[in-house]
């Protein structure tokens, strides 16, 4: 079966220190004051009863990308192992897919064409994992091919309750969060 | 030469970024971007390409962990964790990974500058290093000449601050401090001196990786982001999330750590102490189970001084402390008994930020003995006891033995140097001599010093005050002479020998030129003490020179740390699981539960609860402070891509106070202390439930006035600046600040 | 419920301060709609016979039809973030784009659309209406002014035979023309709506009422540039009626998409906030694009039918400002209804 990478993230070992955010800047230098990725934290209750959850998100590299079917140019693309990239020697800046995205993982790079997240696929290309997996220090980011049964990626989703952000949008994300 | 009366505070004027060089307007730039695509900064196109990786160590924070500097056509790209070294096992903090943008930071300092007068005004003229390091000699020279040796005080923090302490040291000064001690965990570490003849240093030697409960008391771990301990937390939490652990945080507000806990006390600021008492009582003298619930073979064996301990607490019971903390008798005993049903394997968190309220040293008396009663010492899953290796320090002559002695010797025989605060008070009141000149290394002695306005009106009674920085933060408006430090990333500074379970030696390595015109400290303190005199002292040429005499006399070489940025050591075991035998430097040679030596000095031997805490009047609130994990004291707010992320200069007050004084959720306010002291600028709100209804919270290091700091500048507001009512520790001179209240005006 | 994130562009923006697309879209999508009701009405009554009747609406609309579209292509272009890419919409054809159909759909617009300008002249030549005395004129015109028109008449005498044979075969052909013409010009209407109804992501646009309200607001605003421009009372009246029925539709279109989007699932039920809670969005579109741009041209032009009161062009006028600002407010509000700020409730 063809590879099909996905990313996994426990929510219960986040702590919000965003490690991720400044791994993927310095690794890919990507301008401020934009970011590839984003934190959600979300208190719930009232005093003294309060519960918290941490979201460490970015593009989703859905199975059916949205931004994928409505670029123009054939610029937004899916790549090896399900990972959507931007071509930026396509690129025109019309910012469809920005538009077309539920959960606003893109944006307009200052040079013009759109960028996002890309699994650090420069990486995943060397049998490494994406820079934020690796820099996490609490370890609650993992990253792997969820059609090999035996990857760490297909066990926690086996073992673990897990949701995806919205799947209601219909978009099949492969970031899985477990809580 | 006329001698300046007023200190004016001098903006440094604006100078060109002569940083990098930009290809903006390249026609092969442009052609590429036609033709080709994607910046030539993205992996994704080659850059990074070739690349080598200079191991070396973070000095962000005191930490120092291991990192990878990967550069690449002669740029730093990224800074990942050295996976060899023990404290974060490759992975580094937010900080440390921002690292990059400490060293291109363009707001850095970037010449050696003399303040110098124009007539009427003051400014700031940039001047060459000889002229520098000449001014200093001189100035530093004609202090002593004048005033003593004693009249040179040097407060540093971190490296390359040891060489300007030794610079003092050396002219014959024994007025040294560094702020971490009486302003942050001094308290603690004689505590656990007095108790257990071992202070606990940084990093803590904790284990609570294995533990069954931890207990954190004030301590926001997650936050408080020092990898190792974040990273034995995660396994913490691991093992907590199947079950196997449990995990208690007793904090006035809903922190990382809260949100991940079995119980999340809700204590009223600064009452700690009674809790502590309380849960010491219920370990005595309560048996729920038919049982004594401390470690009776353990305290039998290692520890004196029980009978007077079980005596000391029979009044301080849950039920007692409830008025007091505001935590229901239930939950502190429900804590003591898990705390005891899987002791010694427990741990009560020391914490590390102790200076709050005057009760300090005893307040982390009762830490001590609680986890003396539980057996944690020594266990697994509490502290190991890990002696440390044995390389010498730089065998230099013996520092010259000070007369008059340092400026408040005798007021705290148990603290081994002089506060920062009091070193402020003697420049301020000349009593008992007057200092007159000051060096202030690595530390920013406006934002950590409570009541900055004593400060900065002591720095007017200085004839000399030089600064050694890498970014123009406020002081060095005050300053004589300001000498720009290069960062860690471009030098080479001491070795340093560490242990966390693991004795290693660790050494950072310049990854790229020192920038602009900053040069590394250890030069500036050599080249100063060449040219005052004192050549003997600073008998080597460069830092590579120093390390190896260090290093050659445990028979080893400077090449092998620099191979790896790692070099472990020998090691022997450090859990008595693994066959350690405990000993204690104690006066008794056993766990002084009742300690001898604060009886000596007529301190009480066994902690008791003296004074109930002040509390706000209407309309005020406590003022708590931490930390984020974006953010090293006042050091990283200017680094761009950490402030852009980080929403710590926010105050977190609690929902229905924010209603009671219409403070709306994303709104800007001014804060203000009871003494009338105002923040200079707007706060923004964050409205939650998760902080207690009568405290206030926000992250230390914001409230920058410096405009030069061009990312920092204005944002948030500095604890320290509202904090004007100090609780001195009797016992070690601690400077306590939780002891403020402040209001919102709305 | 309390929820943080990290970056202002992942935060709630409402009403929004962030956009994705400004000014330029809306304004493309009022030319583009205005263009497609022209090409349509030019069409469609050329069709019925009514070249001469109508000269704005058949001849006027076809040779403005190119010209405007040409500014909105620009506003297009101007909002494109990497402009020297803008060829690389012509070297795909991606089936699944609605903006790659629209690229092709006004590319082919312009031979069409030429072609049937080619024709009508012709025509208008051979049997003159009131075009034809301005077409003489303006041929006078560039006769006397342009640099070089000798040398271009006499390279058109030489080729004039040559062009006998096309010429004759668009004059042919002319009624094909004038299908082409109304069937791009409802492609040209309707893909905008089908674009912004295609993001899934912004339940304002994902509905399929878009497509046929923008298609009609782009024919109500021609019907209205007609009574304008049109110099015979009959013409302009005749423009008048039917921009009524056209602004009926429109108020019927939106009644609907309210209904549908107030008993629809839970993200199109927010989808109507901006239309009654946003300071900005729910004045500007109730007052402006409904009020004024629906409602009182509606009331007012049936008065002057009966009438009541004279013709004024101030309604007409009224009518391309709601329709300007009918695409501003869907656009704009559209782009602050995301999924993912839906984490903020």
């Amino acid at each position: 079966m063809s590879k099909r990478y996905a990313m996994v993230i426990d929510t219960t070992l986040c702590i919000g220190c965003k490690d991720c955010l400044m791994a993927c800047q310095t690794e890919n230098n990507v301008p401020l004051p934009f970011f590839r990725e984003w934190l959600v934290y979300v208190t719930g209750g009232t005093f003294p009863n309060v519960h918290r959850t941490i979201r460490s998100e970015r593009c989703h590299h859905c199975d059916r990308p949205p931004c994928v079917g409505v670029c123009p140019t054939g610029s937004s693309h899916v790549d090896e192992g399900g990972i959507v990239l931007v071509d930026p020697k396509k690129c025109t800046g019309c910012k469809a897919c920005i538009a077309a995205c539920p959960y606003n993982a893109r944006f307009v790079h200052p040079e013009g064409y759109v960028d996002k997240c890309t699994f650090c696929i420069h990486r995943v290309e060397e049998g490494q994992k994406p820079a934020c997996v690796e820099v996490c220090p609490t370890h609650c980011l993992y990253f792997g091919d969820i059609n090999d049964p035996t990857s760490e990626v297909s066990t926690l989703i086996k073992s673990r309750r897990w949701e995806t952000l919205n799947p209601e949008a219909g978009t099949r994300p492969e970031l899985y969060f477990l809580y | 030469m006329k001698r300046i009366t007023r200190r004016e505070f001098i903006k440094i004027g604006g100078m060109a970024a002569a940083g990098m060089s930009l290809t903006g307007c390249d026609l092969a730039d442009m052609s590429w971007r036609v033709f080709g695509g994607g910046s030539e900064l993205d992996p994704r196109f080659g850059f990074g390409g070739d690349f080598e990786v200079i191991p070396t160590s973070c000095q962000i924070c005191y930490w120092g962990c291991g990192v990878h500097a990967y550069r690449t056509e002669g740029r730093l790209w990224k800074l990942l964790g050295n996976p060899d070294d023990p404290l974060c096992a490759g992975r580094l903090c937010p900080r440390g990974t921002a690292g990059v943008g400490m060293l291109y930071d363009e707001d850095r300092l970037k010449t050696p500058l003399l303040r110098t007068e124009n007539g009427s005004s003051q400014r700031f003229d940039g001047i060459a290093w000889d002229a520098a390091l000449d001014t200093a000699a001189e100035r530093l020279g004609k202090v002593i000449d004048d005033y003593g040796p004693e009249g040179v005080a040097v407060i540093t923090h971190g490296k390359p601050g040891h060489f300007f302490e030794h610079l003092v040291r050396a002219a014959g000064s024994p007025n040294y401090s560094f702020p971490s001690f009486s302003l942050c965990r001094g308290a603690r570490d004689v505590a656990y001196w007095l108790t257990y003849g071992k202070d606990l240093g940084s990093p803590e030697p904790t284990d609570y990786e294995n533990a069954k409960v931890l207990v954190l008391m004030g301590y926001h771990l997650g936050e408080n982001m020092h990898t190792t301990q974040v990273r034995e937390f995660a396994s913490f939490v691991r093992r907590a999330n199947e079950g196997d652990a449990k995990l208690v945080v007793v904090d006035p507000r809903f922190s990382i750590a809260a949100g991940k806990a079995w119980k999340w006390l809700p204590i009223r600021p600064v009452t700690d102490m009674a809790l502590l008492l309380a849960w010491i009582h219920v370990i005595v003298h309560e048996q729920p189970e038919g049982k004594p619930l401390y470690n009776v073979e353990y305290i039998e064996k290692y520890a004196e001084g029980f009978d007077e301990l079980r005596e000391n607490v029979v009044p301080y019971t849950p039920e007692w402390a409830w008025p007091i903390t505001g935590i229901e008798p239930g939950e502190i005993r429900a804590v003591a008994l898990e705390l005891a049903r899987h002791a010694p394997h427990v741990l009560v968190h020391p914490g590390r930020f102790s200076a709050w309220d005057g009760q300090d040293t005893q307040r982390s008396r009762a830490n001590a003995i609680l986890n003396a009663l539980l057996g944690a010492w020594g266990h697994t899953g509490g502290f190991f006891v890990a002696d440390k290796p044995s390389i010498p320090g730089y065998p230099h002559p013996p520092y010259a033995k000070s007369e008059r002695g340092s400026c408040d010797s005798g007021e705290y025989p148990l603290a081994g140097i002089p506060s920062p605060r009091n070193i402020v008070k003697t420049i301020m009141t000349r009593k008992p001599y007057p200092i007159k000149a000051l060096v202030v290394c690595g530390s920013n002695i406006l934002s950590c010093l409570p009541r900055t306005q004593d400060t900065i009106m002591a720095l007017d009674n200085l004839d000399f005050l030089m600064v050694v920085d890498t970014m123009p933060v406020e002081q060095t408006g005050y300053a004589d002479l300001v000498l720009p430090d290069c960062t860690y990333l471009e030098r080479m500074d001491e070795i340093s020998v560490k242990n966390f379970k693991q004795n290693f030696i660790t050494v950072n390595q310049p990854v790229t030129d020192p920038m602009y015109e900053s040069r590394p400290g250890w030069w500036m303190a050599r080249e100063i003490g060449h040219r005052m005199g004192l050549e003997e002292h600073f008998d080597w040429e460069n830092i590579e020179e120093y390390n190896e005499t260090r290093l050659a006399q445990a028979g080893l070489f400077l090449k092998d740390v620099t191979e790896k940025g790692i070099l472990p050591l020998a090691t022997g075991p450090i859990f008595i699981e693994e066959g350690k035998e405990l000993t204690f430097k104690t006066p008794s040679g056993k766990i002084e539960l009742s300690s001898s030596q604060l009886a000596k000095f007529g301190h009480y031997p066994v902690p008791q609860f003296t004074e109930m805490p002040e509390r706000p009047q209407p309309g005020y609130f406590y003022l708590a402070f931490g930390r984020s994990p974006l953010m090293s004291f006042s050091r990283s707010q200017n680094v761009e891509m950490c402030a852009a992320v980080d929403k710590g200069d926010q105050f977190w007050i609690n929902v229905d106070a924010a209603r009671m004084l219409g403070v709306h959720d994303g709104h800007e306010y001014y804060l203000e202390n009871s003494d009338g002291d105002r923040t200079p600028y707007k706060v923004t709100a964050k409205v939650t439930w998760g902080i207690r209804p009568d405290t206030i919270y926000f992250t230390h290091g914001y409230g920058h006035r410096d405009k030069r700091l061009s990312v920092a500048f204005g944002r948030g507001a500095s604890d320290t600046e509202l904090i004007s009512d100090i609780k001195t520790d009797p016992i070690m001179g601690a400077s306590g600040m939780r002891g403020n209240f402040i209001t919102v005006i709305v | 419920m309390e929820v943080e994130v990290t970056n202002t562009f992942h935060a709630p923006l409402f009403p929004a301060d962030e956009l994705i697309w400004g000014w330029e879209i809306p304004m493309y999508l009022f030319l583009g709609g205005l263009v497609a009701g022209m090409m349509i009405l030019s069409g469609a009554y050329y069709l019925s016979g009514r070249r001469k009747g109508l000269p704005f609406t058949v001849m006027g609309g076809a040779i403005l039809a190119p010209v405007v579209l040409s500014i909105g292509m620009f506003m297009l272009f101007l909002d494109l973030e990497y402009k020297v890419h803008v060829w690389r919409f012509y070297t795909a054809f991606m089936i699944t784009s609605p903006m790659s159909w629209g690229s092709w759909i006004l590319l082919i617009i312009y031979p069409v659309s030429v072609l049937f300008i080619v024709a009508l002249i012709m025509e208008e030549l051979k049997d003159p209406g009131s075009v034809a005395q301005l077409l003489g004129r303006a041929g006078g015109v560039i006769a006397k002014r342009m640099p070089g028109f000798e040398r271009l008449k006499a390279a058109y005498e030489k080729i004039k035979e040559k062009l006998e044979k096309p010429g004759a075969w668009i004059s042919e052909h002319i009624r094909h023309l004038a299908w082409a013409s109304i069937g791009l010009g409802i492609a040209l209407g309707a893909y905008t709506g089908i674009l912004l109804s295609s993001y899934a992501a912004r339940p304002l646009w994902n509905s399929q009422a878009l497509a046929p309200l923008f298609l009609v607001s782009g024919l109500s605003s021609a019907a209205a540039l007609s009574v304008i421009a049109e110099r015979k009372t009959e013409a302009r009246h005749e423009m008048a009626r039917i921009d009524r029925v056209f602004i009926a539709v429109e108020l019927f279109i939106l009644s609907l998409l309210f209904v549908n989007l107030a008993y629809s699932i839970q993200s199109h039920q927010w989808a109507l906030e901006p239309f009654i809670g946003s300071e900005v969005y729910t004045p500007l579109f109730w007052i402006l694009v409904v009020g004024l741009g629906l409602i009182t041209p509606l009331v007012l032009e049936l008065l002057e039918v009966r009438k009541v009161i004279k013709f004024t062009v101030a309604v007409p006028i009224l009518v391309l400002i709601g329709g300007l600002f009918l695409r501003f407010v869907f656009v704009y509000a559209g782009q602050a209804v995301c999924w993912c700020y839906f984490i903020f409730r």
